[in-house]
C-alpha cells in the first residue's frame, strides 16, 4: 500500500493558514497535511480538521550570536522528511529555510493557489538568491544611471 | 451600447476598493441595459492578487492569464486587443492597472474610451499615493516626470536589487516606466480618452491640462447588506478602525496617540483594529484579525464609533462609508475623499491630518453623549443609503458619462 504523501504547510504572518490548508487539501486529497505554526498559534476547528499533524515552531528565538535554536529547528524539520514543504512567501529567509529543511520538494503557495517551485536544497537556494542579487544589482546600477542621465521630453511646467 | 471593461488587476472576491468598484460598475451598467464584458488579466505568479473565476461573476467576463514571461508591454496589450476586438464593443472602459495600463489603452485606442483611476496612478510612480515622508508630495509625474522617475527608482531599489518583485515593482519593470518615453505614452493615452473618472475633486483638478472631461464618481457600499443594530449597553465603549491598518499611511499611530491622551481622563473604552495579530498591542487595544465581509459588517454593529485617521489623501475612504452604512458615527481626518463622505458635525467629526489632540476631543465628545452617537449614526445611515449605495451611484453618474462616450 502506498504511504500518503506528507505535505507541510509553513505558516507566516499575513496569510491565512486555513485557506492554504484548504488549497493543499483540494490539490492533494490523499496527502497527510502537517501545519507548521508558531508556539501558541490558535488553530481553529477547520485548521485542526485539515491538518492531521501540527508542529509548533521554535525558530523565532535565535540571534546571530546564538543560532543554536535555529539549527535545532532545522534539524527537527529535516527529521520529518516531508515530501513537499509549502511556504506562503518566497522571501529569501523562507527560501533558505525551505532549502535547509531538505524536503523532497519545496514550493511557495501563491494567493491564487498556484504553486511556485523553490529549491529543495540549501546550496541551490543560496545559489538562486545570489544569482538574483547579482542580476538585480546590475540592473539597478544601469537604471540609476539612466534616470540621472536622460531627460523626459514634452510636458513639463515646473520640473525642478 | 456594448462596453468592454479592460482591467489588469481584477480579483474577486475583492482585494480592495478598486475591485469592488469594477464589479459594481460592471453590474450597474449592465442593469442600465447595456451589454458589458469584463476582460481582466491575471498574472499567474502574482504574489498579491488572487484573480477570479469568470463563472462566479454576474456579468460576462474573460480572464486573460499571463505567466511571468508574458506579462510584458508587448504581449499584454496584444492579448487585450485580440480579445476585445473579437467581442466588437462600441466603447472600452479602462479600469484598474498600474504601469501597463497606458500600453493597453494605446492598443485599444481605436475605440471611444473612458479611463477610471482609483488612487494617484498617473501621478505617482513611487507607489500611487503621492505621499512621502509623512506628508503629501508636492510633485506629480505628469508635470515633474524626472523628479518622480528618480523618486520611483529610489523607492523600488530594494525590489530591483533583490530581483524579487511585488505587483507594482514588476509592472514598473515590465512597462519600462523608468524610460523617458513612458511619460509621452501616458499623456497620449490620457488625452485619447473621451472621459476620465476619478474619486474626488482634488484628483479631478490634478488632471487639468491632460483631459478636460474628468468626472467625479465616488465609490460605494452595499448599503442593503448593512443592518443598523443597537449595541448592547455594556461597558467599555468601542472605537473601531477598519481597513489595512498596518499600513502607516492609514494613521493608526495618530489613533494610538489620541487614545493615550484620552486615557488620561477616562478608561471606559477600547480600540479595536482589523489587523491579523498584534502581540505588542498597547493596553486597551485589540486586534480583531482580518475579517470576511459578513464578519466585518457584524463588527461595525458591535462598535460605538468608527475612526478613519488616514494621513494620506485617501481617494475615497471605504471604511467611512461602511461605518455610516452600519449606522455608526465616524471620526475621520480632513483629507481627500473623506471630507466629502463625512459631513462634519452631522454624520461624524472631521479633524486635521495627524492631529491626535483633535481626534481625542472628537472621540471624547462621542463617548460622552449617547444621543449624539445615535443621531449622527442615523444621519450617516441616511447619507450612505442616498449617496453611496452602489446601484444609486451607477444610476446617478454613469448615464451622462456614457452619453459623453457616445457623442
Amino acid at each position: 500500500m502506498n504511504k500518503a504523501r506528507r505535505i507541510a504547510v509553513y505558516w507566516s504572518p499575513g496569510r491565512s493558514l486555513e485557506s492554504a490548508l484548504e488549497a493543499m487539501a483540494a490539490t492533494e486529497p490523499d496527502a497527510r497535511l502537517c501545519a507548521v505554526v508558531p508556539q501558541g498559534y490558535p488553530l481553529n476547528d477547520s485548521e485542526r480538521t485539515l491538518a492531521r499533524d501540527v508542529i509548533q515552531a521554535g525558530e523565532a528565538h535565535y540571534t546571530l550570536r546564538n543560532p543554536w535554536p535555529l539549527l535545532q529547528w532545522i534539524r527537527r524539520l529535516r527529521r520529518e522528511r516531508f515530501d513537499l514543504l509549502i511556504v506562503l512567501f518566497d522571501s529569501p529567509r523562507l527560501m533558505a529555510m525551505a532549502g535547509a529543511a531538505r524536503p523532497c520538494k519545496a514550493a511557495c503557495l501563491l494567493p491564487n493557489r498556484v504553486l511556485l517551485p523553490m529549491p529543495a536544497s540549501f546550496p541551490a537556494a543560496m545559489a538562486l538568491l545570489l544569482a538574483r542579487r547579482l542580476k538585480g544589482s546590475g540592473v539597478h546600477a544601469f537604471l540609476w544611471l539612466l534616470v540621472r542621465l536622460s531627460k523626459t521630453r514634452g510636458e513639463r511646467t515646473s520640473d525642478r | 451600447m456594448r462596453i468592454a471593461f479592460a482591467d489588469l488587476l481584477f480579483s474577486w472576491p475583492p482585494q480592495g476598493g478598486a475591485d469592488a468598484d469594477v464589479f459594481h460598475t460592471c453590474a450597474g451598467i449592465q442593469a442600465l441595459g447595456h451589454d458589458v464584458h469584463l476582460f481582466a488579466a491575471r498574472h499567474v505568479e502574482s504574489r498579491e492578487r488572487t484573480g477570479f473565476e469568470p463563472a462566479a461573476l454576474p456579468f460576462p467576463a474573460t480572464r486573460l492569464d499571463f505567466d511571468e514571461t508574458a506579462m510584458n508591454r508587448k504581449r499584454v496589450p496584444a492579448r487585450f486587443r485580440e480579445a476585445v476586438d473579437a467581442w466588437r464593443p462600441d466603447a472600452v472602459f479602462f479600469t484598474f492597472g498600474y504601469f501597463l495600463k497606458p500600453y493597453v489603452m494605446e492598443a485599444l485606442a481605436h475605440y471611444p474610451s473612458i479611463a477610471r483611476f482609483y488612487a494617484y496612478e498617473p501621478f505617482c510612480p513611487r507607489d500611487l499615493r503621492r505621499f512621502k515622508d509623512g506628508v503629501p508630495c508636492p510633485y506629480d509625474y505628469l508635470r515633474t516626470p524626472d523628479i518622480c522617475r528618480r523618486c520611483a527608482l529610489k523607492s523600488l531599489a530594494p525590489e530591483i536589487r533583490s530581483w524579487r518583485f511585488l505587483a507594482w515593482g514588476r509592472d514598473y519593470w515590465a512597462a519600462r516606466a523608468f524610460m523617458p518615453g513612458y511619460h509621452a505614452r501616458l499623456v497620449a493615452a490620457l488625452r485619447n480618452c473621451r472621459a476620465v473618472v476619478v474619486y474626488n475633486e482634488m484628483t479631478r483638478r490634478l488632471f487639468g491640462g491632460f483631459n478636460e472631461n474628468v468626472f467625479v464618481v465616488p465609490g460605494g457600499v452595499e448599503a442593503g447588506k448593512f443592518t443598523v443594530c443597537n449595541k448592547p449597553e455594556n461597558r467599555p465603549m468601542v472605537a473601531l478602525m477598519t481597513g489595512r491598518v498596518e499600513d502607516p499611511v492609514k494613521g493608526l499611530g495618530c489613533l494610538m496617540r489620541a487614545a493615550v491622551r484620552l486615557r488620561r481622563h477616562r478608561d471606559d473604552f477600547e480600540v479595536w483594529v482589523t489587523r491579523p495579530d498584534w502581540p505588542d498591542a498597547p493596553p486597551g487595544f485589540k486586534a480583531t484579525g482580518w475579517l470576511a465581509p459578513e464578519a466585518l459588517r457584524d463588527l461595525y454593529g458591535r462598535a460605538d464609533i468608527c475612526i478613519v485617521p488616514s494621513a494620506w489623501d485617501e481617494p475615497f475612504g471605504m471604511a467611512a462609508a461602511e461605518a455610516m452604512a452600519a449606522g455608526r458615527p465616524v471620526c475621520a481626518s480632513r483629507v481627500g475623499g473623506l471630507q466629502d463622505i463625512v459631513v462634519d458635525g452631522e454624520t461624524g467629526f472631521l479633524f486635521d491630518r495627524e492631529d491626535d489632540a483633535g481626534l481625542a476631543e472628537c472621540m471624547g465628545r462621542l463617548f460622552d453623549d449617547a444621543a449624539l452617537r445615535t443621531r449622527m449614526g442615523a444621519a450617516g445611515r441616511v447619507r450612505a443609503e442616498s449617496e453611496y449605495d452602489w446601484p444609486r451611484i451607477v444610476a446617478r453618474h454613469y448615464p451622462r458619462i456614457l452619453e459623453r462616450l457616445a457623442s
